[in-house]
């Protein structure tokens, strides 16, 4: 089998269980439990649905804006379910946070971001946890301009990230006082 | 593959695919004229309508590199290869790692970063070009055309322009795959492309010599790969053995030694390098790590002694993180640094690596001198704090 025939058939496997998993639930403005691991207590009404390891919520449309939720990475796995990020974009228990911004920004280029520029990484108590946060801009496969931000920590050898992005023009900043309001509300289970 | 590399891609494929159609033989057509354009009620005219449209989502799409100075570069090229069928050309420079350029039969040509970054000097950037002005001046592509459409392949020729038109990502690879077993047909217009793309370089004065280098230099790094994505010119263009060979006798017969030859190194230096950090980077994102390894090597071989390369050497080992990567790594950051000419990001770098191993001290002054080189760096907090960490 040539490597473009296993890349086809990856992709088609792909778009079925994307097919499959694209059944959206509602989120109230209540505390939700994220990964088992800690709670977010959301003012305004969300859709959520899952992908692989994340849990993605959006307003408009996840190709507008989405909050995507990481729910836990062991050492040596993949950052995001694409071929290309299967074989290198892997999470290493020993990365700093400089080595997991980097992981962000080649992770989303694997699944289609160009000029990915990671900008103000800092510390950031991440619930109960060191960890970090940053902003970001990138243009998506098609050239829409995007922003985003990221919060995350490794939690006992495991990455926990929440990732918002969204169209830099009006999508972004639409949601992202809420989306602040929720990585503050971060508690430890 | 990011979905505007498959929708460039597929347009690539139509753009530069060729006819087993011989030149001069029944059925070929006639050079396209300066000016020219296809009569409205022509299949001519069709195609050129979908590349219009295809033209037009690229124009706006975000991916082009805007920089006035490495575009007139380029441009400056084309056209004097191109002379009289200059101002029928509508140069886009791709920002994306991947090795290619292409030319549309409405005049569109694209050259992709990923290019930029691996020739080593105009006159291999001049026969690439000249290749591809090749195909647009024999018209392969609406040879291919109709060629494709008495061998009942319609569905794939329209495939590729839906898929270029901004179609599904799945569509796109599929007519890729499909593409495959119809390009094994165009070595002749291969031949003639290269025929012609070494013409032009000779006509405009660059020493034809260079036109096999690349495609050695490109092959090696293909085999060192995991994928041959990021030299997705390969996909259309394969760099035979009688390729390069045929190259080499062809270049062999117009080279001269009284002529006073240019390879443009200077210029393409002048023009390429303000981004070379960038395209360099835009490359290590893809963590092909083989790959970048060989292609560091070949660039630090033209100009040894760079502390921009040996910092993207480090870079590629700290990333990669296998068994003995950290202290090739840290070696490759120590020969940047005693350049002088090192980026700031190389004690950052060095800082990284050292803190992984445990070596807080030299971690913390690693850190410490890149703070002092970068005040205003974007991470800085995060610096700040892993040096009260590490104390």
């Amino acid at each position: 089998m040539t490597r473009t025939t296993r890349s086809v058939l990856w992709l088609a496997l792909a778009i079925l269980l994307l097919g499959s998993c694209a059944r959206y639930t509602l989120v109230e403005p209540k505390p939700r439990t994220i990964a088992d691991l800690y709670t977010v207590d959301p003012q305004t009404q969300w859709s959520a649905t899952t992908f692989g390891k994340w849990e993605i919520w959006t307003v408009d449309g996840s190709g507008l804006e989405a909050v995507q939720f990481l729910t836990g990475l062991n050492d040596g796995q993949p950052l995001f379910q694409t071929a290309d990020a299967q074989k290198r974009m892997k999470f290493q228990k020993s990365m700093s946070p400089s080595d997991l911004a980097e992981l962000l920004a080649d992770g989303l280029t694997s699944v289609g971001a160009q000029n990915v520029t990671i900008t103000n990484l800092r510390p950031y108590r991440f619930g109960a946890a060191d960890g970090f946060r940053c902003e970001l801009t990138f243009l998506n496969s098609y050239g829409l301009e995007k922003q985003g931000l990221a919060a995350g920590a490794a939690v006992n050898g495991r990455l926990y990230l929440v990732l918002y992005t969204g169209a830099k023009v009006h999508y972004y900043d639409a949601h992202r006082g809420e989306v602040e309001r929720i990585i503050e509300s971060i508690r430890m289970r | 593959m990011s979905g505007l590399v498959l929708r460039l891609a597929a347009l690539v494929a139509l753009a530069s695919v060729a006819c087993a159609t011989p030149r001069g033989a029944p059925g070929a057509l006639v050079d396209i004229r300066p000016e020219e354009r296809p009569a409205p009620d022509s299949d001519e005219a069709g195609l050129w309508m979908e590349m219009d449209r295809v033209e037009e989502s690229l124009r706006t799409s975000g991916h082009l590199v805007t920089d006035a100075s490495v575009n007139t570069y380029v441009r400056d090229v084309v056209c004097n290869l191109a002379t009289e069928y200059c101002g029928d050309i509508r140069l886009y420079i791709v920002q994306t790692p991947h090795f290619n350029a292409s030319m549309a039969p409405n005049g569109a040509m694209q050259v992709w970063t990923g290019l930029l970054l691996r020739i080593d000097n105009e006159a291999q950037l001049a026969y690439v070009l000249g290749h591809e002005l090749g195909h647009y001046l024999r018209r392969h592509s609406v040879q291919r055309w109709r060629d494709a459409r008495t061998k009942t392949n319609v569905a794939a020729v329209f495939g590729v322009l839906a898929a270029a038109a901004g179609q599904g990502y799945a569509g796109s690879l599929a007519q890729l795959v499909a593409l495959g077993s119809v390009l094994q047909f165009s070595r002749d217009n291969e031949r003639e492309a290269d025929e012609i793309g070494l013409e032009l370089m000779v006509k405009a004065g660059y020493d034809p010599r260079e036109a096999a280098k690349i495609w050695s230099a490109l092959d090696k790094e293909r085999r060192a790969g995991k994928d041959s994505q990021p030299l997705i010119f390969f996909a259309t263009h394969p760099p035979t053995d009688e390729r390069i060979e045929t190259l080499t006798s062809l270049a062999a017969k117009a080279y001269t030694p009284d002529r006073d030859w240019a390879d443009g190194r200077e210029a393409y230096v002048r023009a390429v390098r303000p981004r070379r950090a960038t395209l360099l980077r835009d490359d290590l994102r893809l963590r092909d790590f083989a790959r970048t390894e060989v292609l560091l090597e070949r660039l630090l071989a033209a100009e040894p002694g760079s502390g921009q390369l040996y910092f993207f050497q480090g870079e590629l080992y700290r990333l990669r993180n296998g068994a003995g990567d950290p202290a090739r790594a840290l070696g490759a950051y120590e020969r940047a640094a005693a350049t002088g000419a090192a980026p700031p990001e190389t004690y950052r770098a060095t800082g990284l690596v050292l803190m992984r191993q445990g070596d807080r001290e030299r971690a913390r002054a690693a850190f410490g001198r890149y703070l002092t080189e970068a005040p205003e760096a974007e991470d800085k907090q995060m610096i700040q704090a892993y040096m009260e960490q590490l104390r």
